[in-house]
């Protein structure tokens, strides 16, 4: 079940890293087209922050399996290991509750843009379900894989975190 | 009072080791529901949060700065600048800095740029027989230089936050980068003049210098192309991410030919990573925004401070004060997203420019981000020495005693930037 959770994960991950390439790409088109063409295009904008929103919340649940969501690490580093291990697996918990309430009102909300044709107020117009789909499917992998890395950390503790992520900018 | 639970019980929290991202948001969603809102409002936010244009300037920017980074764009400038001045007293360590300015000018990441200037600078000016902890200090400090020369990551998140414009924001802090990179060589002279124990580097001839300018021209036109193209409204700080990424690509896969096709999946993956670690907390921190707005604690807070402090002078020393402190246990883009929604009315009370005020925010997260125990380019620049030829036994606390004076140097220029805050904004609204 782990590997299967963890395969999904990893694929959504993967399609996260192609979309923001994707979005680089039709950018720069844009401005080419502008610049050089004059034929500034009516869908690169919205086409990129809806591409964005499919990559961030992809992308989220692996790196909740990998621990790489950045976390403060100054204090619990100083507890007992075992200690330590039954804190990750409370905040993995916790992460899983969030993310789980998130997704409960996130299906909601879909649902009630899909009962009343809701749509972006955009040249595109497209319907919103689009949009708050994968908000509800990244929280929901969310859910699966802290869940799953709870259940399989007891046979492999070193599932619950390595060094502290860092946000890198 | 409501004010002071809330923010203690993020801080637990966060100190209890939940992501910052999920501490922010849960505890969002906790006063959401507990207050009778709307908790449709949640998944709204967290949409809402990424559903934005701006913002696609960080994922552009990381995959940029991940390409050039990769394809050895760093160690051409490096090579460059040191032909020219490394023979001066001091010049490898003036290289470095300027490497660091002008890789700063391309990457919008400090991490990028102590790394990437770390990986050539280090073993050069350890072999030249500078003083070990003065070049982890300097490698760690000029790193941080990338976030105050545009573009800037946390620029971007700033004005996102404050609904500013990111244009602005970068070319303020133009004036500002450029005084302390100044202000880091004078220093670096300075120590080389009066110091002792390195050998200078032998002078470099024409056709050297020449070779070598050559080599690294395509990444200085880049660099010069973003500053000058969004200066001159050709395109936005995004456009020119997304123009920063496809002009990278050509310069390392056609012009360089350092990279090869079989990179681009580690490299997209690696940019992946960073920017959703990034803009998840965004997610979090506007669900937690939604719900202290709700709750007035931005107001209370402007009440209790513009009642208290005498004036914007006094508001932004206590701020930059509570940075120091907060940067040595908060990660800088959670410090920003935590204070920026709660001070943000207080900059309208006390009649401080925002994008001033942005710039002197950015250079205490430089601050913060050299400060132990979690300034992360001390662990940057740690893991490169580690790999030099005689830097295995580098400790955390080799970096920090180097780096000390650099931290002096930043807060005496943020001081300069206070008491002159036309070194800000003169670019962005008198040139």
């Amino acid at each position: 079940m782990l590997h299967l959770i963890n395969r999904m994960t990893q694929v959504a991950a993967v399609v996260a890293g192609v979309l923001f390439a994707v979005i680089g790409l039709i950018v720069f088109y844009e401005v080419a087209m502008r610049h050089a063409f004059l034929a500034p295009t009516s869908w690169v904008e919205e086409t990129a922050r809806v591409l964005q929103i499919y990559g961030v919340f992809l992308a989220s649940a692996w790196l909740v399996g990998r621990r790489e969501h950045i976390r403060i690490t100054v204090l619990t580093a100083y507890l007992p290991p075992p200690v330590q291990m039954w804190l990750s697996r409370l905040v993995l918990m916790a992460i899983g509750a969030v993310a789980g309430i998130s997704a409960w009102y996130g299906v909601e909300l879909m649902q009630f843009s899909i009962d009343i044709g809701q749509t972006t107020d955009t040249t595109l117009e497209l319907p919103m379900w689009l949009l708050q789909g994968p908000v509800v499917v990244g929280l929901t992998l969310i859910v699966l894989q802290a869940l799953a890395t709870v259940a399989a950390s007891f046979h492999s503790p070193e599932l619950l975190g390595g060094d502290q992520p860092h946000s890198e900018v | 009072m409501t004010g002071i639970v809330i923010l203690l019980t993020l801080f637990g929290f966060l100190l209890v080791g939940l992501d910052i991202a999920f501490a922010m948001a849960g505890l969002g969603i906790v006063m959401l529901l507990v207050g009778g809102y709307s908790p449709l409002m949640i998944p709204q936010a967290m949409l809402s949060s990424v559903d934005n244009f701006i913002l696609l300037a960080v994922p552009l920017f990381i995959l940029m700065a991940n390409v050039l980074l990769k394809g050895g764009a760093g160690e051409r400038l490096f090579s460059a600048v040191q032909s020219w001045i490394g023979h001066w007293p001091g010049g490898l360590a003036v290289a470095t800095v300027l490497s660091c300015a002008i890789f700063g000018a391309t990457s919008g990441s400090s991490v990028a740029t102590s790394a990437t200037i770390g990986t050539v600078a280090i073993p050069e000016m350890v072999s030249r027989g500078y003083e070990h902890r003065f070049v982890f200090g300097l490698l760690a400090a000029g790193g941080t230089l990338g976030i105050l020369i545009p573009p800037s990551i946390p620029m971007i998140v700033f004005g996102f936050i404050l609904s500013e414009s990111i244009v602005d924001l970068f070319l303020a802090g133009i004036g500002p980068g450029l005084l302390l990179a100044t202000v880091f060589i004078a220093y670096v002279v300075a120590k080389a003049h009066f110091g002792s124990g390195y050998q200078s580097m032998p002078r470099a001839s024409w056709s050297e210098r020449w070779t070598a300018t050559a080599r690294a021209f395509p990444a200085f036109a880049l660099a010069a192309g973003i500053v000058f193209g969004i200066y001159l409204g050709i395109f936005t700080p995004t456009e020119a991410a997304g123009v920063g990424f496809v002009a990278a690509l050509i310069i390392t896969l056609g012009i360089y030919r350092s990279l090869r096709f079989s990179d681009l999946p580690q490299i997209a993956v690696s940019s992946m990573r960073t920017t959703v670690m990034i803009l998840f907390i965004i997610v979090g921190a506007k669900v937690f925004g939604q719900a202290i707005t709700l709750y007035q604690l931005p107001q209370d807070v402007t009440a209790l401070v513009t009642g208290s402090m005498t004036g914007p002078l006094a508001f932004i020393a206590a701020i930059c004060a509570l940075l120091l402190a907060l940067g040595c246990v908060l990660e800088t883009l959670s410090m920003m997203l935590l204070m920026l929604p709660i001070i943000q009315p207080s900059l309208a009370g006390f009649g401080i420019d925002p994008i001033w005020f942005g710039v002197i925010f950015t250079m205490m997260i430089e601050c913060a981000l050299i400060t132990p125990p979690v300034g992360l380019n001390l662990f940057v620049i740690q893991a490169v020495a580690r790999q030099t030829p005689d830097g295995a036994g580098t400790t955390i606390a080799d970096i920090v005693h180097g780096v000390l004076p650099f931290v002096i140097l930043i807060l005496i220029t943020v001081s300069i930037v206070v008491a002159i805050p036309d070194i800000a904004l003169y670019i962005p609204f008198r040139l």
